[in-house]
């Protein structure tokens, strides 16, 4: 390999470890979710769709024996409590999800999707 | 923003480029694939369809009521979801302010739907869009600022959305000045009273006696107490509400030609008769909605209830469902019985309908079990002597 050779090859190394470090960076924007926002009075306070979300995966996830997650970033650790239950690390990682969903982080669709299935989890409870 | 789909092929290309590269394969048989490659990978992260919005209204001259027509023009052939912004202080009346269509060989997508406003200026900020790339592997979104503002010309006629029937219980005391009985003129009779016909009929002149003459001082008074929500200045749904309400009861009265007086319980008392108001309607209205925000203090509207014992006879109280709770406290502890009081049942956003299903489901839920809240309530109310009404909510 002579020298020309290898610096074409690092150069695209280079783009390819950029374009790589754009995907990984990329997270979506904070944007103003039409849909999320929402309102609907629920005992008495007017709440969001997402704050109605959590709400709901909260008490499903107090069903499954869980409590106090809360918005920690951390969420994934208590995992480690309950590493011999399946279905309450499934259930964490959807709550996690709609987590995101609640930040802004991922679409109503998706979101959708894990309610779904933390929604199954507990009624199979 | 790539979708999971477009991360997922682009992290597979870089891998493959990666594997070709490291194996030492010739520059020849890299480089093209090399530059290909990048080419397709920033051409689709840096994906930037144009996209031209314009917003055209119409507004009638005879009523509220305004049509909207946003003509969007982007790539041909690309899926595009367009929401626009439903203004405060207005309700939805046909159509949709949503829409999710592929658009046409001209790129052309158009989103019709009608509007009625409960105010004098309603104005638009943003228009959003969703555009997604043929292929699924990217997503843009966008918030496109197009400022609109229509000025609304009231008209003094306008059908009211809401049904009124229930408001003529309220008023069931009022009664026209209607001729009770005819007697002979005696010396100090008013002569306005005295009909005409009489001068020409034997017996001499007669006079008219009005009914209810003693009671029309004070039950032609149409009396409304607006207890508004303890949320209206947070929420755009209750505001619609409560809005949607006051507006509809000043027509109905004016076509009725009742007076009316508006007690908002409130540090800033608002005590108007209808006749003052004449068409500035809007202008009452604002005065009134500021006076709302400021009336979030359970204690004064309990002052005020109590004190109109001692004032009307002919009380309506308005009020959101979610107040309606709050106020059921209220209520127990007065003395006042057969105060009529409407209830205003929430319905579901229209926004509802563009939601995944499980979401839909949830909000369906909620909203049966507040309903559900509201007629125990209202049943709690009945049971110790108050009439009560349930209107259904605009969207």
């Amino acid at each position: 390999m002579n020298g020309i050779e290898l610096v074409m090859i690092l150069g695209i190394l280079i783009l390819l470890l950029l374009v790589l470090g754009r995907i990984i960076r990329t997270k979506p924007r904070k944007f103003h979710n039409y849909l999320a926002n929402i309102q609907i009075v629920d005992k008495g306070e007017v709440k969001s769709l997402a704050e109605l979300v959590i709400s709901e995966s909260i008490k499903c996830l107090e069903k499954l024996g869980i409590e106090k997650l809360g918005e920690s970033r951390y969420i994934y650790l208590s995992i480690l409590k309950h590493i011999s239950n399946p279905k309450v690390i499934k259930a964490i990682y959807h709550y996690k999800k709609l987590m995101s969903f609640y930040k802004g982080s991922i679409d109503i669709e998706e979101a959708a999707k894990h309610f779904k299935k933390l929604t199954r989890l507990c009624g199979s409870e | 923003m790539l979708t999971r789909i477009g991360k997922i092929i682009i992290s597979v290309l870089l891998l493959a480029l990666f594997i070709v590269l490291s194996i030492g394969l010739t520059i020849i048989v890299s480089l093209p694939l090399a530059i290909s490659t990048l080419t397709i990978l920033l051409s689709m992260l840096f994906w930037k369809p144009k996209v031209y919005v314009n917003r055209i209204t119409h507004t009638s001259n005879k009523s509220n009521r305004v049509s909207i027509e946003l003509l969007i023009n982007t790539e041909p052939y690309t899926n595009v979801e367009v929401c626009d912004e439903l203004p405060l202080g207005s309700v939805l009346e046909g159509g949709s302010y949503c829409i999710n269509r592929v658009t046409g060989s001209d790129g052309r997508l158009v989103l019709k739907y009608s509007i009625r406003a409960f105010r004098p200026q309603i104005i638009w900020n943003y228009v959003y869009i969703v555009l997604h790339h043929p292929l699924g592997l990217a997503i843009k979104e966008l918030r496109v600022p197009i400022k609109t503002s229509v000025t609304i010309t009231p008209s003094p006629h306008i059908p009211i959305p809401i049904k009124s029937k229930e408001l003529k219980v309220a008023t069931t005391g009022y009664m026209e000045p209607v001729i009770d009985r005819v007697r002979p003129y005696v010396i100090g009779d008013d002569f306005k009273l005295i009909i005409p016909k009489s001068f020409l009929m034997p017996g001499g002149l007669r006079i008219k006696v009005f009914s209810a003459e003693s009671q029309l001082k004070f039950k032609d008074r149409f009396v409304v107490l607006a207890i508004p929500s303890m949320w209206y200045c947070i929420s755009d749904m209750v505001k619609l509400f409560m809005e949607a309400a006051i507006y509809n009861t000043l027509y109905y009265a004016k076509l009725n030609k009742y007076r009316i007086r508006i007690i908002v319980p409130s540090t800033q008392i608002l005590d108007t008769e209808w006749l003052s108001i004449n068409n500035q309607i809007h202008e009452y209205l604002s005065k009134i909605y500021q006076a709302l925000c400021n009336s979030i203090d359970t204690y004064y509207i309990k002052n005020w209830i109590e004190k109109l014992k001692y004032r009307e006879i002919n009380t309506v109280i308005i009020t959101v469902s979610d107040s309606l709770l709050k106020l059921r406290e209220i209520l127990e502890s007065t003395e006042i019985k057969g105060i009529y009081v409407i209830a205003i049942e929430p319905k579901p956003p229209s926004a509802t309908n563009y939601l995944p299903r499980d979401f839909r489901d949830l909000i369906h839920k909620i909203v049966e079990e507040e309903s559900k809240e509201l007629y125990s309530a209202i049943d709690k109310l009945k049971k110790i002597g108050y009439i009560v009404e349930v209107v259904k909510g605009l969207e």
